[in-house]
Order: C-alpha cells, then sequence, then structure tokens
C-alpha cells in the first residue's frame, strides 16, 4: 500500500530516533496516547537562567519599553486618561478608535461627550486605543489577544496606537504569557494541555520597525509608527 | 536547477562595489548590536545554553511533538499538511488557494517557501504574490532571491531601491532621498494590498507542540496583517521548527532577537492557534499549517543532526568572514553563510556543486562562537568536507596538493626545514611595505588583496623561542 506523506515522513522521523517500531510508531498512535507520551516528556523543564529583576515591576517594565521606542504615560484614573487624551487628541481628523476596557477596571468606557470614539477598525485611523491583558517587565511588551473586543488588526492599522494596561497585571517574564492569557480550561491533571481560548496572541514591544533599508532603523514600517503605553496605576 | 559556482560568483561579489558598499553596513550594525545586546544580560551563556537544551528536547522526540502539534491544530480548527519535497509543498498551497478561488496573496517573510520557490509556482497558476516584507518586496521588485535569512535586501544600497521604486511605482512629486522616503512609499503601496488580498502566507519561527501555536516574530507588522486580514491564512513552515512548550519557545524567543538583530526582543512576536473563534471580531475563517520534511528526516539520522536546531538568526552569517566578504547571492542556495554551507550539501546530497560550500570557511570559529544553539559549524562543516572529498567532489589539483602535503608532514625535519626555507625566500622578496601583490600559486588570494609577508620565524620557530623564555 502506498504511504501518503504524512506517514512516510513520520516513519522516517521515528527510525531516525531508533523506535524499535519505527514505521508503525507514530503512525498507530490515537489521540489518548500521544497526549500521554507528551505529557510524560514534557513532565520536566530545564532550570531558568534568568537572573531576578533588581527594580520593580512597574519600573523595569517602563524602563524597557522607553528603550524598544515606546513612549510610557501613567494615569491615576478615567479623568486623567481622558485629560491626557483631550490635550493631545482632541484635533485630530478621523475620531479615536476604542474598545471595551472593562477588563482594565474601566467600566465607563468610552466616554462620547468630550471626544470623538469609533469601534470601526477598517478606516485608517490615525490613533487608537485599545487595552492589554498586561505587560511583560522583562521586555517592556504588552500582550494583547483577539476575542470578542479586541480586532488584532485594528492595533496594526493604526498610526499612533496608545496601549491602556493595568499596573497590577505586569508579570515579571515572558514564560507568564500563559498567566496573562489564560485558556478557557486550566491546566490540570485531567487537561494538562488545553486549547487556547484566542486565535491570536500578540506580544508587541515598541512600535513598528524596519532595517531593510542599508540597516538604518527606521519606525512605522507597516504597524503603528508611534507606540504609547497608558499605564493604570 | 542552476550550477552553483561559489568560486566565480565570489569573484564576481567581489568585484561589484555596490554590494562591497552594501555588505560594510554589518559590522557596524548587526554585529555591533549583538555584542551591545548580549553585553546587556548578565548571563547570555546560560540563554544559550537552555536554548539549546530546549532545541535538543523538541528533536529528541520529533516525532511525538509533532503529532501532538497536528492534535491541538486540528482541535482548534486548523489543518496540518505534510510535504515530503518542496514541489508537494508548493502544490498543496496552491490547491488550497484554487479551493478558496483565491487570485491575489499577502506573502510574509518564509524561507520555506523559498525552497520551493513558492512565488513563481503561484504566479504560474495565476495567482498573484505581493511581498510584505519590506527586505523580500524590494528583492521581488529586483526579481532576485534574497541574500540573507533576516535582511532579505541587504545587498542592495539606497540609491538602487530608490531606482527600483521609481521604476514600479507611480511616484510623482515623492521624494524618496531618505530611508524614511522609501519605508512610507511601501507602507502607502502595501495598505491597500492588506485590506483587499484574498489570502495570506507567512512563515513560522516556532510550532509548539503543546498549544498548536505558530510563532511568528517580526518587526514590521507585516505578519500579523497579513495573517488577520484576509479569509485564508496558510502558514508554511518545516518538521524541525517544532518546540516542546510554550516555556520552551520563550527560550528561544531570549536568544532569537538578540542574535538577530541586537534587540531584547522583536517588536512584535505572535502566537497563532487556528482559525477565527466564532465570537471574535477579526482573523481567517481558515487556517492551514504545510508541514515540509525536505531531507530533515534524513539529517535527523545523521552526524548533522545537530543542524536542525538552528533557529534562523542568520548571526553566523553577520559575523563569518566569507559571507561578509562575499554576500549571500555568492553561494545561489535558499540558505547562505555558515549554517548554509551546511544545509545545502545536506539538501542538495547528489549536486556536486553543493559541496563548494563547506570550503567557504576559514574556519575561524565565530560562528560557532555566536550561535544562539551553540551549533558547532566548523565541525559540522569539516565532517562535509570528508563527505565531499569520498564523493569524489574534490578537484584533482586539491588532491594532489594534500597528498603531497601528507608526504611532507609525516616527515618532521623535513617539514620544519622546508617551511623555515619557504618563510625566508618570502621574506627576501617582501620588499618594503612587507605585503606581496601578486604570488605564484596564491592569485586566488593577491586578485582581492595583498598576502602580508612571514615575519621572519616559522610558527614553531617562534614557539619554541618563546617557551624557552618562559623557562628561564
Amino acid at each position: 500500500m502506498t504511504q501518503t506523506a504524512r506517514e512516510q515522513i513520520l516513519a522516517n522521523i521515528s527510525k531516525a530516533l531508533g523506535r524499535d517500531d519505527a514505521p508503525t510508531f507514530s503512525n498507530n498512535m490515537s489521540g489518548v496516547e500521544i497526549q500521554q507520551k507528551f505529557d510524560t516528556l514534557v513532565q520536566c523543564s530545564p532550570a531558568s537562567a534568568i537572573t531576578p529583576l533588581n527594580s520593580s515591576l512597574l519600573e523595569h517594565f517602563t524602563l524597557q519599553a522607553k528603550a524598544s521606542n515606546a513612549e510610557v504615560v501613567e494615569f491615576s484614573d478615567q479623568d486623567a486618561l481622558l485629560d491626557y487624551l483631550t490635550a493631545h487628541y482632541s484635533a485630530l481628523d478621523t475620531p479615536i478608535y476604542t474598545e471595551p476596557m472593562a477588563d482594565i477596571n474601566l467600566p465607563k468606557w468610552p466616554d462620547t461627550s468630550r471626544l470623538n470614539f469609533t469601534d470601526d477598525f477598517t478606516m485608517t485611523n490615525q490613533f487608537g486605543l485599545l487595552p492589554a491583558l498586561g505587560g511583560i517587565a522583562e521586555t517592556g511588551s504588552v500582550v494583547l489577544a483577539s476575542n470578542s473586543k479586541h480586532a488584532t488588526a485594528a492595533g496594526f492599522l493604526l498610526d499612533t496606537m496608545m496601549v491602556i494596561i493595568s499596573a497590577k497585571s505586569i508579570v515579571e517574564k515572558l514564560e507568564q504569557i500563559s498567566e496573562i492569557c489564560p485558556s478557557p480550561a486550566h491546566k490540570s491533571q485531567e487537561n494538562p494541555s488545553p486549547t487556547l481560548a484566542n486565535r491570536c496572541i500578540n506580544i508587541i514591544t515598541g512600535p513598528s520597525r524596519t532595517a531593510d533599508v542599508e540597516q538604518q532603523v527606521q519606525l512605522g514600517a507597516h504597524g503603528p509608527r508611534k507606540l504609547i503605553i497608558g499605564i493604570m496605576l | 536547477m542552476k550550477t552553483i559556482d561559489f568560486v566565480d560568483l565570489s569573484h564576481e561579489a567581489l568585484k561589484d562595489q555596490q554590494l562591497q558598499s552594501a555588505l560594510n553596513h554589518i559590522s557596524g550594525g548587526f554585529v555591533a548590536n549583538r555584542t551591545k545586546a548580549v553585553d546587556s544580560v548578565e548571563n547570555f551563556e546560560g540563554l544559550r545554553t537552555q536554548a539549546k537544551a530546549a532545541r535538543d528536547r523538541a528533536m529528541q522526540d520529533l516525532d511525538i511533538y509533532l503529532l501532538q502539534f497536528e492534535r491541538k491544530v486540528q482541535e482548534a480548527g486548523g489543518h496540518v499538511h505534510w510535504a515530503q519535497t518542496p514541489e508537494e509543498l508548493a502544490q498543496i498551497v496552491v490547491d488550497i488557494a484554487k479551493q478558496h478561488k483565491a487570485k491575489t496573496v499577502l506573502k510574509g517573510k518564509s524561507m520555506v517557501a523559498e525552497e520551493a520557490h513558492l512565488n513563481d509556482v503561484l504566479s504560474a497558476n495565476d495567482i498573484t504574490p505581493f511581498e510584505t516584507d519590506l527586505g523580500e518586496y524590494i528583492i521581488q521588485l529586483a526579481k532576485e532571491p534574497p541574500s540573507h535569512i533576516v535582511v532579505p535586501a541587504l545587498h542592495k544600497t539606497k540609491q538602487q531601491i530608490k531606482a527600483l521604486f521609481a521604476d514600479a511605482h507611480n511616484l510623482g512629486e515623492r521624494d524618496l532621498d531618505s530611508v524614511a522616503g522609501i519605508v512610507n512609499e511601501a507602507r502607502g503601496v502595501m495598505r491597500e494590498r492588506f485590506l483587499t488580498a484574498d489570502m495570506s502566507i507567512t512563515g513560522a519561527n516556532m510550532l509548539v507542540a503543546e498549544t498548536g501555536s505558530t510563532v511568528l516574530v517580526t518587526n514590521e507588522g507585516n505578519g500579523d496583517l497579513s495573517s488577520s486580514l484576509p479569509n485564508l491564512h496558510i502558514v508554511t513552515s518545516s518538521i524541525d521548527k517544532i518546540i516542546a512548550t510554550q516555556d520552551d519557545a520563550c527560550k528561544v524567543l531570549r536568544v532569537l532577537a538578540k542574535s538577530a538583530t541586537g534587540q531584547p526582543i522583536t517588536a512584535y512576536t505572535s502566537f497563532y492557534n487556528g482559525p477565527k473563534r466564532s465570537t471574535e471580531k477579526d482573523g481567517p475563517e481558515h487556517f492551514h499549517i504545510v508541514l515540509l520534511d525536505n531531507k530533515r528526516s534524513e539529517i535527523l539520522a545523521s552526524e548533522f543532526k545537530e543542524m536542525l536546531n538552528c533557529i534562523r538568526c542568520g548571526a553566523c552569517m553577520n559575523h563569518c568572514p566569507v559571507y561578509t566578504s562575499v554576500g549571500g547571492h555568492a553561494y545561489n542556495s535558499v540558505y547562505p553563510g555558515p549554517m548554509g554551507s551546511v544545509l545545502t550539501p545536506l539538501m542538495h546530497g547528489h549536486d556536486k556543486q553543493a559541496f563548494d560550500l563547506p570550503n567557504a570557511s576559514t574556519f575561524c570559529g565565530r560562528c560557532e562562537e555566536v550561535c544562539p544553539v551553540k551549533i558547532p559549524l566548523p565541525s559540522l562543516l569539516r565532517k562535509l568536507r570528508v563527505k565531499g572529498l569520498n564523493k569524489g567532489y574534490v578537484p584533482l589539483i586539491s588532491k594532489w596538493f594534500v597528498a603531497a602535503y601528507m608526504q611532507v608532514i609525516q616527515y618532521p625535519r623535513f617539514y620544519r626545514f622546508s617551511t623555515a626555507l619557504g618563510v625566508r625566500l618570502l621574506c627576501l622578496f617582501k620588499g618594503k611595505k612587507g605585503r606581496f601583490k601578486r604570488l605564484p600559486l596564491a592569485s586566488g588570494w593577491t586578485q582581492n588583496r595583498d598576502m602580508p609577508a612571514p615575519q621572519g620565524e616559522t610558527f614553531q620557530q617562534r614557539w619554541a623561542k618563546k617557551q624557552k623564555e618562559r623557562s628561564q
């Protein structure tokens, strides 16, 4: 019988790895068996080589974010954020793109009495605000995930993107993405690797850039030319 | 396949003033930035060890991780396809595109797509590929292959890019004298394409078995626009991109950008997990991954399996004295530089010309020193030279030279006498500058640079002298 490309590739790999029953090892395995073998293999993880941060999460996050050319602004509450927006972005030609921010404790967002907001992400907006699920202090990154409130493409079509995060949602290192974007079913003994809830998770570190022309860094290649991170204290 | 003649292409590259000018940017750019990034962390060596451990783990049980990855992608609603050859991969992509009646494609950077000459195959099937990465777009306009795996248009100067844009776009009053002008021009042209294309094809930096995620790192944001706006997203990748867990992926991410561009992390690191969920605001409804083998499963069984750990950062080529002298096109291969000199003969085992590439090394060892996953590139290159010799791919003159050398070194006294004589003779004719512009039997060297004259003593004479000084 002719083998499919999948069967042939898997058989070759199993043979290369010296499996006793190489020709059939991978091809005869059920989903449960695969999961069990996988769980056994990943029980142990190598120890971390990262040195602990020598400053607070917020301080380190801010330092790293600024180093990646992001602007960082701290706000005490929604009014302070609106004051900032009014001062800097009330004279734009296009409305401000925004998304619901209840998850970062801004339940009354958006306040349309003071600024012109829109939730249409396909238009070429100059400026927009998006909520982040969290931040990573190690790299100064913000983490966004596609869901019923957030459109992934929105953040990449804006000229200037302002990402709002809660100071409490900043974690120390990259490995903690799973804490920021938990799966619908949490990891457990019965379900050690649940399918992720979000189609897409974006770790964003500074504005869009390219060095494709003579290795000179130029901000604003295809995504936002400017990234502002608004931290709700 | 075109004939690869590394030596001839290198000669051309060395004479190309514009190429040499473009290559001159490497040491001040990538090399300096990497050094700065590595110095900014306390324990980069520890991070390299961790990344290597993560890659080793993935390769040790590759079959199980691939099966788990396939399961998780399917659970999320995606489709996984398998291709043994680049031709099969291209056919699978074309078939999916045709099923969806796609006519225009947003294409992100994918070295696997380069292996399959995917743009040519798409065009032959009346499907128009639009490269979205700026570097890839530049070389698409120039109708050239990439010359670097991270910066595909590394060989192009600003003036050459300006000329390409002027030819392809209706520029009007737009000024492209500055880098900003060039980047803005590409941004403007690409915007409309992002919003209207029928489908997208992106590569993947890693495939996470634990979650079925495809990891893509970019700086421009083209990958995220491509993968979110059209209704069909195809990822072209290879079986060796598997990583066991999300934690392991983070360990690789921690060294990848530092080694590639000298950034702590790229501007965008994205994890794609299948098609759009029913409640989500955007994303493709159809999600496919095509996994290419192309001899990788054979490499896994060989003494070259460590090459599969490569994370495609390009650090080895940025630090290679050969690559930085001749650029990527001289290698006439999808993968240039030291990593390409190992991969190419392994992927084209019966191609005599591919076995030229392992000789494109001075064995200075920088590639191994900077490799973020500690691939012993010089050792692999050396093994390939032996393989080439055993296959009869070494020119007769080289064989004779090595045979004569082998004879000489079997008699230490004669060896010492002949090298001392040679050094003395060269010293006699070195002239005031201490360098030779021409030298019999060394024209390969002196064609492009002067040969430094010996200082008067052989290595062994100097060594003996030093030892004597130390003992006194």
